[in-house]
């Protein structure tokens, strides 16, 4: 169970991934081993909080393989400069593969289109973007988002660039859904089987559209791919407590929702990521694409942290 | 016509009723509409002219539910109550104001007292089709889908309320409210939590504002995706509605007006360039819906025309003629 607080700040998924990454380089930057030792814990530690992140599980196998490999353990320098790059390259291919998302997504979306999404999504939103920038006449919907209401933020960047834009509360998702063209969603991960986990509320827009025939797109770059669940990993899904008046409290009542839910394939028309506009059911070929083989190699992140403290502690 | 004439007052009370309703510190919809009738008995009581004439207070009565019905839109249950206060004077005859007075505050006073019982069977058929163990999930507050709940409990049943908050003006608090304090075990969710929460659940019941002659619900915002879900997954889906929540005008082939409410409600101060779009409620197809719980039994939705034919319609039918509410005020 986490707090409500613990959320405030998060914004979209890869953003806050991106963060994550980003401090693991800054406490690093003292470039020695307890340094180095205190970044590699501090990843280790944000994955396990977050084993929903799919960038960030991702992005943590990447970084320990390439320490594992690479480096001298004794020249603490060197891995401490590897980590820097890994980073900075990390970030720029999560950049470059969210606009080419973005900008696949963006092809589809035609003058005149009214699109319905929820949360706050970095990718959908520059999809929208490229397509308002390039003349397209485009309304969005946004419902607000509920728990932490980021939806409202969504409105307002989306306002800034001059998006039409309304919001609407959550229960008014299917009233709304009639006047979309397009019902559009980001993701948290992405299962072996083409469900996407996104914030909660996604599986009542994507039936919602469904009922109306409303095409629902993801756009997602492939580093939100969670290849462990073919394995038949989980991605967790976890809780969030809402406050509540004092007298409802003390009569045992709590407001408890989870943060995330899955999406079913079934749901979902295409998933607009870098390498391509798939059906969601197609994922096993991306897979193969990125990771060279289906099923993927995969060591477990548990036993690559155990392998890579030893090896940074051998120095000592 | 005497049309030159002077109305009498509407008191200040009665205003306050009608402003309370509007505000929605007086809400849901039988509760709205046992007010309407309070209301109408206030209005008739403190009606001064007691020597004037029996067609002067009939005008300044029926100005009076005027002032009432326009107060919200949506729920039918305020027009049905309003009508049936005022059918006595209507179809009546009387020699004095006095006698018409009493009529109204006679009929009042029965409008309350039925709607009271009313809850009390829908309670009583509803809480036999609760079973044992149920998990249920509800949403926004109603009194008739609450006392379903509660007598399930009452009578030892061992259930379980999943209450989503009901934004924008969270009624959820006041369903939750009401059934803890009962000793029912309850657990909020926000209204985006529905579709996990129902997953877990054997049956949804809400309540109405209104029923339409083809069986379809306009109840608060969000029901229609409980019931989308609930049908995907084929968890029972049951609405509780007194018999005066159904809509005669419908038989007669109008639409219910949506109520859209103002932005502040949602966002206290909307961000630059970002529209709000606030309608209180939604309508639930029929076929969503496997049963309505009325005081008179539990009736399929597809079969609501019978309840507004042979039931109502020799009350309601014959007041909606009555009275017309879209009449400009008569000053």
């Amino acid at each position: 169970m986490h707090t409500h607080r613990e959320f405030l700040n998060v914004l979209g998924a890869t953003e806050s991934a991106i963060n994550i990454i980003d401090n693991f380089r800054k406490i690093s930057s003292r470039k020695d081993r307890g340094s180095v030792l205190e970044a590699v814990e501090y990843l280790y530690k944000a994955y396990k909080t977050r084993r929903y992140s799919a960038l960030l599980i991702n992005t943590t196998r990447k970084i320990f393989e390439k320490l594992l490999e690479a480096g001298n353990p004794n020249n603490i320098e060197d891995i401490a400069r590897t980590i820097d790059e890994m980073v900075e390259r990390i970030i720029d291919e999560v950049n470059q593969a969210t606009d080419r998302a973005a900008e696949i997504m963006s092809k589809r979306i035609e003058d005149g289109d009214v699109i319905i999404t929820l949360s706050y999504s970095g990718s959908v939103l520059k999809a929208i973007k490229r397509a308002h920038d390039r003349g397209s006449e485009i309304e969005v919907i946004v419902s607000e988002s509920r728990p932490i209401g980021e939806g409202l933020e969504m409105a307002k960047h989306l306002a800034r660039i001059g998006v039409k834009t309304t919001l609407i509360v959550d229960s008014a998702i299917r009233a709304s859904i009639e006047r979309a063209t397009k019902a559009m969603l980001g993701a948290e991960a992405i299962a072996a089987n083409g469900a996407v986990v996104n914030k909660v509320g996604s599986a009542v827009l994507a039936l919602a559209a469904k009922e109306a025939r409303v095409r629902l797109y993801i756009v997602a770059g492939t580093y939100k791919i969670l290849p462990e669940t073919i394995f038949g990993e989980m991605i967790a899904l976890p809780s969030v407590e809402e406050e509540i008046p004092n007298d409802l409290k003390e009569m045992g009542v709590k407001n408890i929702t989870p943060l995330f839910e899955a999406i079913s394939p079934d749901l979902i028309d295409a998933i607009a990521t870098e390498r391509g506009f798939i059906a969601p059911e197609a994922i096993p070929f991306i897979v193969r694409e990125v990771y060279g083989s289906w099923p993927p190699n995969l060591k477990s992140l548990e036993t690559m942290y155990s392998e890579l403290k030893s090896k940074l502690k051998k120095g000592v | 016509m005497a049309s030159s004439k002077k109305l009498f007052e509407v008191p200040g009370e009665v205003l306050k009723i009608a402003e309370d309703i509007k505000t929605m510190r007086i809400r849901g919809a039988g509760n709205i509409a046992r007010n309407a009738a309070r209301a109408l008995a206030i209005a008739a009581s403190k009606y001064a002219y007691r020597e004037g004439s029996v067609e002067d207070f009939i005008r300044y009565i029926e100005h009076v539910g005027r002032v009432l019905v326009n107060t919200r839109p949506t729920a039918v249950s305020l027009p049905n109550a309003v009508s049936l206060t005022l059918k006595p004077i209507k179809t009546g005859r009387f020699s004095s104001v006095e006698e018409a007075v009493r009529a109204v505050v006679d009929a009042a006073e029965r409008f309350i007292s039925y709607s009271k019982e009313a809850i009390e069977k829908i309670a009583e058929f509803g809480a036999r089709i609760v079973e044992d163990g149920s998990v249920i999930l509800t949403h926004c507050n109603s009194s008739a889908a609450a006392s379903i709940m509660i007598r399930a409990h009452e009578s030892g049943k061992d259930i379980q309320v999943i209450a989503t908050e009901t934004r924008p003006k969270y009624q959820g608090y006041i369903t939750a409210r009401a059934l803890a304090s009962k000793g029912v075990r309850v657990r909020m969710i926000t209204d985006t939590g529905i579709y996990t929460a129902l997953r877990n659940v054997d049956l949804v019941i809400v309540g109405a504002d209104t029923i339409t002659s083809n069986g379809a619900l306009i109840n608060k915002v969000g029901t229609s995706q409980i019931a989308l879900i609930a049908k995907n997954m084929s968890i029972p889906f049951i609405v509780a509605a007194e018999t005066y929540k159904f809509s005669p005008r419908t038989y007669f082939g109008e639409y219910v007006l949506i109520e859209e409410r103002d932005a502040s409600e949602v966002v206290e101060k909307p961000p630059m360039g970002v529209r709000v779009w606030n309608p209180a409620f939604d309508a639930t197809p029929p076929e969503y819906i496997d049963a309505i719980v009325t005081e008179i039994g539990i009736i399929p939705p597809r079969s609501a025309s019978i309840i507004i034919k042979d039931y109502l319609g020799h009350e309601i039918g014959e007041a909606i003629s009555v009275i017309n509410f879209d009449e400009s005020e008569p000053i």
